[in-house]
Order: C-alpha cells, then structure tokens, then sequence
C-alpha cells in the first residue's frame, strides 16, 4: 500500500486508515487490484478481438444466472421477513418498566453542515426522546467553515444536553470523518446518528437499551427502521419510499435473519461505543461509510439486529438533486466493494461462506444490477423492434429461456416487492405508484454510471444533499 | 431434525408413496390413463423433444399452460417418464403430498391437536375425488393444491390480515387460474371478500381497498396477461385458449341445476352445513367466511351460467364439466372444517353465543343425511369408491390398451424412416407413447388437413379411427390399404390407386 498522506489532526479521527489501512477506502484500488483490473481488461479485449461471439455468450450466459441467483435471493430473504416479524419490537409497558436510574449513558451525533434551516426543527424533535437528560449528551458537529449553522446554533436557546462542537476543518470533509470527531470526544456507553432532518420515534433509544440488554455482547449495532414524512410530495418520492419500505422493512430484516453482514443505513445506527472506538470508527474517506460500518464489524465478529422503531426522514424529490444523492451512495457501495474484496480469500475465511456469498448478492450484486440494466433494457428494446443476428447469436435456445424467465418473471419479482413494501407499511395509496418502479431503476442506473466516472475523478467528493426542501424545515406537529 | 420437520416429511412420503401404488397399478396393470393429464404431459415433451431445440411456444394453447408447464421438469429428467407415462404419477403423487402438507399446516397454525389434524388430513389424500386426480396426473390436482393454497391463506389473512397470507393467496390464485380458467370466478369472489374486509376497517377505507385489492390482483393480472399475449403473439388470437377451452356445445341438461347442488353433498356431505356456519348474517366475517364464498362461488357460477360449464365436458356428463367445482368445495369444506374445530377447540365456550353450533347448522347438516341416502340407494354417488380407487380403479381414467397397442407398430414405421400422421383424439398418446413424438405428426381433428393430406407419400403411415374415404379424397393421387387395427384405432398404409 502507497503511504498515507500526513496526519494534522487526532489520529483517532482517521483511525482506520492509520491502523487498518487495508480497511480504508483512501486508496480507490490496491495495486494487486490494479493488475488484476489490467490483466482482465487485456483478456476480454484479446478475446473479443480472437473469439468475439463465445465471449458475448459466455458473459450474456454468466449475466442471466447472476440475475436469476440475485433475484431467488433477495425474494426469499424478504419471505423470510413475511413469514415471521425479524426485528426486535417492544411494547410501552416493558419500556416503561426500565429503570431510568440504571440506563446507560447515550451520546446522539448530529454531522450538520449547511442546516441552518432545518436546525430549529431538529432541536424540537431530538427533545422530545424519551431519555433522561442528564444521561443524553446530544453532540451537534458543526463544520467549522459553516458559520450559519453555528450562528442558527447560537441563536437557539439550547437545552441542556445539546452540545455544539466545531469540527475542526480537514480533508476529507465527509460526515464520516465530523462523526469521528464526536466518537472520540465521546465517553458515553451508548451512541447513535441521526442527520439534520431525522425526526426519530421518541422511544427509540429506550428501545435500542433494552434490545442491548437481551442480545449477546456481539450484538453492537442496532439498526433502526427508516422511511420518509414526505412520501406523497411527488412521484419521486413515492418511489423513495417504496424502497426504502422494501429495504428497511422486509429486506433488511432478511437478512439479519440470515445473520448475513448488514449494509447500514446512514443514520439511526444505535453503537455499543466502546467496540466502535476499538474498530476504528467510521472510514472517513468512504462516501457511505455506513454501509462499510456494517460489513467491517460483521468481519471482526460484531453483529448488527434491527429493531422495530422508525426514523422518519425527508425523502428527496428533486430529481438532479436524487441522482447526486443515489451517485454518492452507489460510489459508497463501489469503494465498499473494491476496499473488501482486496483479499477476497480472507474476506471468505473472516465472513464465512454464507456471508460472503451475501455480500457478493448485496453489494456486489446491487451494483452489477445497476449497470448492466441498461443494457439489457436496450437489447430487449432492439430485439422487440429489429430482431438483429447478434443478439439471436448469444442467446441459444437454453440462455434465451432463462432470459425470457428473468425478463418477465425476474422483473416482475421485484416490482412486487415493491408493492409489497408499501402494503407492509400500510401505504396503501403508493402501491399503484410502486407498479411503476422499472422507471425509478432507471434513475438508479443513471446515478450508478454517474458514480462509476466520479469514482475514478473525485473518489473521495462528498456530494451533499440539501435538506428542508420538502417539510423537513416544517415545524413538527 | 425438528419433530415438526419430521411430521411433515412424513406426510408427505406416505401420501407420494400412496399415490405412487394407486397410480401405477391403474396405468400398469388396468393400463388406465387421465387423457388430459397424458395430454398435458405430451404438451410439455413436444415442448423438449418436437424439435431441435426447446420451443416453449409448443406448449399447447388449447387448455390452460401450468400443467404443461409443471410437467416440463419431469419429461425433461428422463424421456422415458414421459413416454412410459409414469410422470404423471410422480406429479400428481407430489402434489396430493403437497396438499395433505398445506392441510397439515393449516392445522398447525390453528392449533389442532394431531388427533383431528391428521383425520382431516387423511381426506384430501384418502377422497376418491383428489386420489382419483392425483393417481393419474389429472391437471384437477394441480387446482386441487392451488385452491387449497388459496382458500387456506385467504383464510389466514381473514384472520390475522397478515401480507404474507394475501401475497401467498394471490400466487396460488395466479396457478389456479392458468390451471382452469373458472378459477377466475373464484379470483373474483375473493377480490370481493378482500375489498368487504378493507372497506370495514375504519380510516382511509378507499386507499386500503385500492391497495390490498392491487397487492392481491397484481400477479394474477400480470401472469394472465403474459398468456393473453402469447396466445396473441403465436396463434394470432389473444382469447384463442379461451375460446378453445370453451368450444363445445353440450347444452345443459334438464336435471343440470339438480346435479349442480347435489355434487357438494357428494363430494363432502357437510359442505352446505360448515358454508352456512360461517356466511350467517349476525357471525363475524373471519377467516372461515373467506372459505364458505369461494365454496358458495364456485357453486353459483354453474347455476347462473350452464353453458359455460357444460361446453368443458361432453354431452350429459356431471363431473368432467363440474370437476372444477368438486375440487373447489373439497379444498373449502376441508378449510372449513378445519377452521372451525378450532375454533370451538381454542375459544372459550361462553365467548360468545352464536359461536356454538346454531339450529341452521345442524339442521343443514340432518338434511344431507337424509338427502344423500335415498340417492346413494338410488346409486347415485362419486365416480369411484375409495377402496376402489385404492385397488387402481380409479375415477376419471380411461383405457389406454388400443394406444398403447398401436405405440409400437408406429415407432417402427418411424425407424423405418416413414412418414406417420395421427388424426383424431388422443391420437397424441400413441405419439408419446411410441417415444417419437418428434417426428410424429398429430392432428386434433379426425377430418383431413389438406396440406398434411398433400405430403403423404406411398408407404406412409396414417391412422385414424374414422374418416377414411374424406381422408382418400384428400390425397389425390393416392389411397389407403388398411393394415392393423388396434382398438378403436386403423393403421392404413398410403399406396398409389390402381389405374384401370
């Protein structure tokens, strides 16, 4: 590995990449990657040039089974969220009977960086958790070139408990890294995220302490449940919260059931802080450093649960804006998947078959979902209206059938899930928008090429959402 | 293993092993088939084996695709399970195993003890009905195991509305639906339930029926309309299975209503008395309500279109134009009962009043008996006993000896490298049991196709059980000499006319 470049702040905040920087995600490929990159790309160039048509056919061939593989898999892990409830609920009696003198310390962190306008609301609604004070430490980490958000803060008359803190500035300005900062000044038992337009069920941490107490001591993150307050203001948005009811409701769950790694969302992660603080935190160089969060604790032995509460979130619905947000997040997903797949034989050996085989699904599969989608969208397209020899050529009769089987039962497969998301959570009204959900991949795949070049330009750019522009700067009922 | 596991592999070897017996005894030693259970198999071999490669639009689109599509896997393992027949044994003794598992199950989750559970259980499999179906492959068994899926989880989720009993429910609908196309009737008195149920349940009455009501109808909509534009796409007509399937032109008979009401008493006799039980006016409209409307459904659509009906089946017969229905009202009754007994099992005996049995039930119940018996005197009754059907005689199958007889002389003038054409029905099964169906041609109709007529040539084979001179007037040039018989069946070998 190439040298880090020179530490001028806490070594804490970039912990993982001064002591696990094969972990971290500052280097986009490894030179060994590099050569295997180099070697591929000069075979399937040799071979197109030698033997163009068995290589179509051999990849069409290999891109059928993985779609057939990928989507048996994600069907049967939402079954498994169907058949029985996953996450970790909890009645208000068995809240209510927790000891508020024996609950542990909690720290909240709150990255903020240009919020100034949904601040009033955030501090309205972090007020309202059910947790003593005076064991609540609610850190708001404040970007030290952001003098509105401070100013906004100043001029809030804070309870208590908050805690504004300027992050110092430092490259890389990633939330990841402001979240760091908060970690290490931290001395709580407990901690949890939550982004400047979160408004979390007030239960919620009471929730995360109990479901702690009853899980084993490798149990060090809970996940709770996100979906959006402003799901109706367009068809966007309906189409974000079909997904994320489909993600945070049915396929996460899944897949904690599978004990597989989870892909974390990036707020509402409850923290044991004493195990995160011995892994090193967050990456602070990955864009979805929360994704990477899930898959590094899954490899030293650390396991993640959902719990049954919700984080109402505000859902994005402009669209260029969206295809920032879903470019950083599939950029995220890429450098997740390049930084753990650098020794893929002892990601094996560390996650275990099942897991391993479930991060290839999730993760890698996501991603290779996203960009070969428009392929096969096209050559349908071009098959339906042309009927070219080429595409004949590499599809035989025994591809074609599994082709024919993944285009209309495959499809068909996730837009039920889709549906299925929105009548799970009760969103009765979506589920006629959810039908139409092929036109959202569509966008999924345009933030995944858009990704794709700004991996290779701006790995590490941090495109950031802006927030309040759909209700989220609303006063909270 | 878990005991539970243990239970259910249990059920399910005993019951494939059962109809394994049953089925091979009728298609080896009494050499009985299900016509449209062998033609289903043969549906899905001319899929596999007619030409060089795998050709999915030769699954047939006169009857309904999933049977031919469920035999795929098995014609495809060995060709000889589809030539000798015996695939449809294994089908249907793997969905009869599914269906006592799904009647087992439903017992589970209500709470049965084993000693009610497994009597209950013991119908589906023991019923002359579905043993008779599944012992010969009859596509009737794969409704069976459809509408028992879906009266079971329609059921469930008129319980406990829980997602995955809706989504369950739509998905086995969708197979019953592309199983028989009266399924559909069926579909619709659901749909009618699940809008009723959602339409009761307080705020946002109108997004919650418009939601549920898509989650449900979703698949069926979706895989339905994957078959209208097949049929549109390959036979130019996007109704032409439908039209197909509906073609013929038995009116109803006289005693039709009669046959109609009385084949529930036949089937299960307490299916009027457990339907009125839970369709009374004053219960509440739980689970078992979902059960008795599909049952009620399933009865009604006969009654209110006889034509319909009567066109599935030839002329005067009950069971093959009302199969659909005796499947459906033993897969209710069997949910009903099952409901039921829980019911009185698990819920405090003064929960409520009208929870006990009422005068209506029993009285419904009293009438069967006294119904059923003068006509069992009468011999009216099911098409086969249970000890029948166990020694292999079963229900609904017919003699295969004149096809079987005439396979081989045809597979021999294949190896021969002569043309054979089979006209008539079920020509098919002497195709498929000749093993060279590939290379065979068969036409549904008896009369001659000009065009095949045409490309006979001296030395061909034909074979018809009728309309021999119209077929002689087709080949111009050429006659036939009759050379074997076989049954109902003439093998006639085209030679040149004798010119005076």
């Amino acid at each position: 590995m190439p040298d880090p470049p020179p530490v001028n702040l806490s070594d804490q905040v970039l912990k993982v990449l001064h002591e696990r920087p094969e972990e971290c995600a500052y280097w986009t490929l490894t030179r060994a990657q590099k050569l295997v990159l180099a070697a591929g790309l000069i075979t399937i160039t040799a071979l197109a040039l030698l033997r163009g048509h068995l290589l179509l056919l051999v990849l069409n061939g290999l891109a059928i089974l993985f779609y057939i593989a990928h989507s048996i898999y994600k069907f049967w892990l939402v079954w498994r969220s169907l058949e029985h409830k996953r996450e970790l609920a909890y009645t208000p009696q068995e809240l209510a009977a927790l000891d508020e003198r024996r609950l542990p310390t909690y720290t909240i962190l709150v990255p903020l960086y240009r919020e100034a306008e949904v601040l009033p609301n955030l501090v309205a609604c972090l007020s309202k958790l059910d947790y003593p004070t005076d064991k609540l430490e609610i850190m708001l980490l404040i970007e030290a070139d952001d003098p509105e958000t401070r100013q906004a803060c100043e001029a809030l008359q804070l309870p208590a408990h908050f805690r504004p803190i300027i992050v110092p500035h430092s490259e890389p300005k990633t939330k990841p890294k402001a979240c760091n900062y908060g970690l290490y000044a931290s001395d709580s038992d407990l901690l949890v995220i939550y982004d400047a337009e979160d408004r979390p069920e007030p239960d919620q941490l009471k929730k995360a302490v109990a479901a702690f107490a009853d899980l084993p001591d490798e149990v060090i993150c809970l996940q709770a449940k996100l979906n959006y307050y402003n799901q109706r203001h367009n068809l966007l948005t309906r189409w974000f919260t079909s997904e994320y009811s489909v993600w945070f409701d049915l396929f996460l769950p899944g897949l904690t059931s599978a004990q597989a790694p989870i892909p974390l969302g990036g707020t509402s992660n409850h923290f044991k802080a004493q195990p995160l603080k011995a892994l090193g935190g967050w990456d602070p160089f990955n864009v979805t450093e929360d994704c990477d969060l899930g898959i590094r604790m899954h490899k030293h032995g650390y396991y993640t649960t959902m719990i049954d509460s919700t984080t109402w979130e505000e859902a994005n619905g402009e669209l260029l804006s969206w295809i920032r947000q879903r470019s950083r997040w599939v950029k995220g997903y890429l450098q997740t998947y390049l930084v753990h797949m650098r020794r893929p034989l002892q990601l094996l050996r560390q996650l275990g078959f099942g897991s391993f085989f479930a991060f290839q699904m999730v993760i890698g599969g996501s991603l290779l979902c996203f960009f070969l989608n428009p392929i096969y969208w096209l050559m349908t397209a071009v098959w339906f209206t042309m009927q070219p020899e080429l595409i004949s050529a590499i599809f035989p009769p025994v591809i074609f059938a599994l082709g024919t089987f993944c285009l209309f039962i495959g499809n068909f497969v996730f837009v039920y899930l889709a549906v299925a998301g929105c009548a799970n959570r009760g969103y009765y009204d979506l589920v006629k928008h959810a039908v139409l959900t092929p036109a959202y991949w569509l966008l999924m795949s345009i933030g995944a090429y858009k990704a794709l070049v700004q991996l290779i330009h701006r790995p590490h750019y941090w495109e950031k959402t802006d927030h309040g522009q759909f209700g989220g700067g609303a006063p909270v009922g | 293993m878990p005991w539970p596991r243990i239970e259910a592999l249990g059920i399910f070897v005993l019951t494939y092993c059962l109809v394994q017996r049953v089925g091979l005894t009728a298609l080896v030693m009494h050499q009985l088939v299900n016509w449209d259970g062998l033609s289903a198999l043969a549906h899905a071999a001319d899929v596999l084996y007619r030409e060089p490669a795998i050709n999915l639009a030769l699954v047939g689109f006169v009857e309904p695709p999933a049977p031919a599509l469920l035999y795929l896997p098995l014609a495809g393992l060995f060709p000889a399970l589809a030539q000798s027949g015996f695939a449809t044994v294994i089908f249907g003794g793997v969905l009869l195993g599914l269906c006592a598992l799904l009647l087992n199950a439903l017992g589970q989750r209500l709470g049965l003890p084993w000693w009610l559970r497994y009597p209950l259980t013991a119908i589906v499999v023991l019923h002359p009905v579905s043993l008779s179906y599944a012992a010969l492959g009859s596509p009737l068994v794969l409704l069976l195991f459809a509408v028992l899926g879906m009266t079971k989880s329609l059921a469930a989720w008129g319980e406990e509305q829980h997602l995955r009993d809706l989504i369950g429910c739509s998905l086995y609908a969708t197979v019953a639906v592309l199983t028989r196309y009266e399924a559909a009737f069926l579909v619709a008195a659901a749909a009618l339930y699940i809008a009723a149920r959602c339409a009761l349940s307080g705020a946002d009455r109108y997004s919650r029926v418009e939601g549920t009501l898509i989650t449900f109808l979703l698949p069926i909509v979706y895989f339905g309309g994957l078959w209208i534009g097949a049929n549109w796409l390959i036979m130019g007509d996007p109704w032409h299975s439908l039209t197909a399937t509906f073609s013929g032109t038995a009116i109803a008979p006289a005693d039709w209503s009669s046959a109609v009401l009385l084949l529930p008493l036949l089937v299960f006799p307490l299916a009027y008395a457990l339907a009125y039980h839970e369709l009374r006016l004053l219960g509440p409209w739980r689970g078992g309500a979902a059960a008795a409307l599909l049952m009620v459904a399933a009865i009604a659509m006969p009654l209110l279109w006889p034509r319909l009906y009567t066109s599935l089946g030839p002329a005067g017969s009950w069971w093959s134009p009302l199969a659909s229905v005796s499947v459906t009202v033993l897969a209710a009754t069997l949910v009903l009962a099952m409901v039921i007994a829980a019911r009185y099992l698990n819920e405090p005996l003064n929960s409520k009043p009208r929870q006990r049995p009422l005068a209506g039930t029993l009285l419904l119940a009293v009438a069967a008996v006294v119904v059923l018996v003068p006509m069992r005197q009468m011999g009216v009754g099911l098409p086969a006993s249970t000890p029948d059907a166990l020694k292999g005689y079963v229900a609904f199958a017919h003699s295969a000896v004149a096809e079987q007889e005439a396979a081989p002389r045809v597979a021999f003038e294949v190896h021969r490298g002569r043309q054979v054409v089979i006209a008539g029905w079920p020509g098919f099964a002497i195709a498929l049991f000749s093993g060279e169906s590939g290379r065979i041609t068969v036409l549904p109709q008896v009369r001659p196709d000009a065009e095949v007529a045409q490309a006979l040539r001296p030395g061909d084979l034909l074979v018809l059980f009728a309309a021999r001179h119209q077929w002689e007037d087709a080949l111009g040039d050429y006659t036939t000499k009759p050379e074997w018989i076989a049954g109902q069946w003439q093998g006639l070998r085209i030679i040149k006319l004798a010119r005076p």
